[in-house]
């Protein structure tokens, strides 16, 4: 019976110490800003492809007007706010649209991790975002509405 | 109680947040900065870029506050390195419209001196085309005619000098430059160029001298004054004409004036030598050689080569000592004492003449020669003198036999 312990300890040691090696074996880089100064206003051509050329983004907004459009808002003026936060998260949003969108990358992608409705049943018409660093100043028609980062509203702001 | 109302109104109204999206400032103050730039580009007077300065410094101080944005926005600019970017060009265009302004005075001063010296041109020309028309030839005319065409003479090597100084002053430094203008460099020589007026000035120069050409004969030592003035103009024009190309690559109108003011060289060049021929001519004439008109090498050495002929074959009906004569006057007055000693060198030096043609021509003088002069009156001497001694012989003979 001794033996038979004996035996499963020299079996989870070498894994254990395999898999702690393997650990050790990735770098991280820390830390790491992605923030934009400035957001970038970005025209929408006639596939849905939206390019900023300073930070070599190119993205293709389709899915996301024809969300907008079942949710009851629509793209006015053919271009979209874009900004990055410190994070790495993107903040879209777009004149005529209900919703602020949240993303995070992903391989070849950005999928979205929250998506804010700032005006209950109501369309923006001058939205901004400003890069504060350790959050993103939502503004509605020359108002601070909220902070925001990644995780959405910043509790006790709105 | 007034005040407090006041103040309380103040105190609300500064709660409510109006703020502006960092895009909009960054706009804002892209969209104010391009249009002072715009208005630089155009700005000319010293009047404008003092009032751009100002402009300047009052963008730089509205947006001074918002620099950390503008820093990072502005990328690859700053702030900082953008107002001295614009503070530079604001004092170089403002140190070239003082320069401008300086030579745009010295340009009218001479312009006026030019115009000036362009009229009396004018009314000397006139004169001259005035006595031409009269036709008379007693000598105080030639003579008023000889002082005229001499006064033009000295006017349009003066308005020529005054012309040439001005190109300098205004475009020496562009000239002889080998490397490719700048663009500031190009809006600083263009507005030179147009300011003196120097594509107008430069036909002005040609059609004037062209006219001179045309007013009459020379001597050999204004010509090659008139030559030596034409070369050095067109130098000049030579070194100037790539950079003006350069200058006006756009403009297809001025482009294209480049190329005609080349043509009018040529042009100016073909008379030179037009009125050199012609001066030839005139000598011939006067010494009462009916030679054929010419205005090439070619045709003076066929109307050389005519005149020979037409004396030789004229042995046949006229008195050979008329025709001797011809020969002399052709020969030793004209051609040995004046254009071999004054005219050929200059013929030669200009590529009017070879000296080839020149002995081709001479070889023809010998038969000529040979075939008009008189036979040796030697033999008639001695003929006379043979003839009076047998007159004399027969007379002394015939009077022994008398006695």
């Amino acid at each position: 019976m001794e033996q038979k312990k004996i035996s499963l300890g020299r079996l989870v040691m070498p894994i254990l110490s395999i898999l702690i090696l393997a650990g050790c074996a990735s770098v991280k880089l820390e830390p790491a800003d992605f923030q934009w100064p400035l957001e970038v206003v970005l025209d929408v051509d006639k596939a849905g492809k939206v390019t900023d050329n300073r930070y070599s983004l190119e993205l293709n907004v389709k899915q996301l007007i024809e969300n907008e459009e079942k949710d009851g808002g629509k793209l006015e003026g053919g271009k979209i706010r874009i900004i990055r936060d410190k994070m790495g998260y993107y903040y879209v949003t777009a004149k005529g649209f209900k919703n602020i969108y949240i993303f995070e990358q992903e391989e070849g992608m950005l999928s979205s991790k929250k998506i804010i409705e700032p005006v209950k049943d109501k369309t923006l018409q001058n939205p901004a975002f400003n890069q504060r660093g350790e959050y993103i100043e939502f503004l509605e028609g020359g108002k601070v509405l909220f902070k925001l980062n990644h995780k959405g509203i910043i509790k006790g702001d709105k | 109680m007034k005040k407090l109302f006041l103040i309380a109104l103040l105190v609300f109204f500064s709660t409510v947040s109006f703020s502006q999206s960092d895009y909009e400032v960054v706009q804002d103050f892209k969209n104010k900065a391009k249009q002072i730039e715009n208005e630089l580009n155009a700005a000319s007077t010293p009047e404008q870029f003092e009032k751009l300065s100002k402009d300047v410094q009052a963008l730089k101080e509205e947006f001074i506050a918002k620099k950390g944005l503008l820093d990072k926005s502005l990328y690859p600019e700053t702030f900082d390195s953008f107002f001295e970017k614009l503070e530079g060009k604001l004092k170089t265009g403002s140190t070239t419209a003082k320069q401008i302004t300086e030579l745009k005075q010295e340009v009218t001063k001479l312009t006026d001196l030019v115009n000036k010296l362009s009229e009396e041109n004018n009314r000397l020309l006139q004169d001259i085309e005035a006595l031409k028309r009269g036709r008379a030839q007693d000598q105080k005319t030639i003579d008023s005619l000889k002082s005229l065409v001499r006064k033009l003479r000295e006017n349009l090597r003066q308005r020529d000098q005054l012309l040439a100084e001005m190109v300098d002053s205004l475009v020496n430094q562009y000239a002889y430059q080998t490397s490719a203008l700048t663009s500031a460099e190009r809006k600083t020589m263009a507005q030179k160029v147009e300011g003196a007026y120097l594509f107008e000035n430069v036909r002005r120069v040609i059609n004037d001298n062209v006219k001179f050409l045309e007013t009459g004969e020379f001597s050999s030592d204004d010509l090659a004054s008139m030559k030596r003035d034409y070369e050095k103009f067109r130098k000049k024009w030579d070194d100037l004409a790539p950079k003006l190309a350069e200058l006006y690559i756009d403009k297809k109108d001025r482009a294209a004036e480049i190329e005609t003011v080349k043509e009018k060289f040529k042009r100016w060049d073909k008379k030179i030598e037009a009125a050199a021929w012609s001066s030839i001519n005139a000598i011939f004439y006067r010494k009462g050689i009916s030679i054929n008109k010419f205005s090439s090498s070619n045709e003076f050495e066929n109307a050389v080569f005519s005149y020979i002929n037409d004396q030789m074959q004229k042995v046949k009906y006229f008195d050979k000592s008329v025709l001797y004569d011809n020969y002399q006057i052709f020969v030793d007055t004209i051609w040995n004492r004046e254009l071999k000693k004054e005219w050929f060198p200059t013929f030669m030096a200009n590529g009017y003449l070879s000296s080839e043609k020149i002995t081709t021509i001479e070889s023809k003088f010998l038969p000529w020669k040979e075939a008009v002069e008189p036979s040796s009156k030697i033999w008639l001497y001695a003929l006379i003198a043979v003839g009076i001694l047998l007159i004399i012989g027969i007379i002394v003979k015939s009077s022994r036999r008398e006695y």
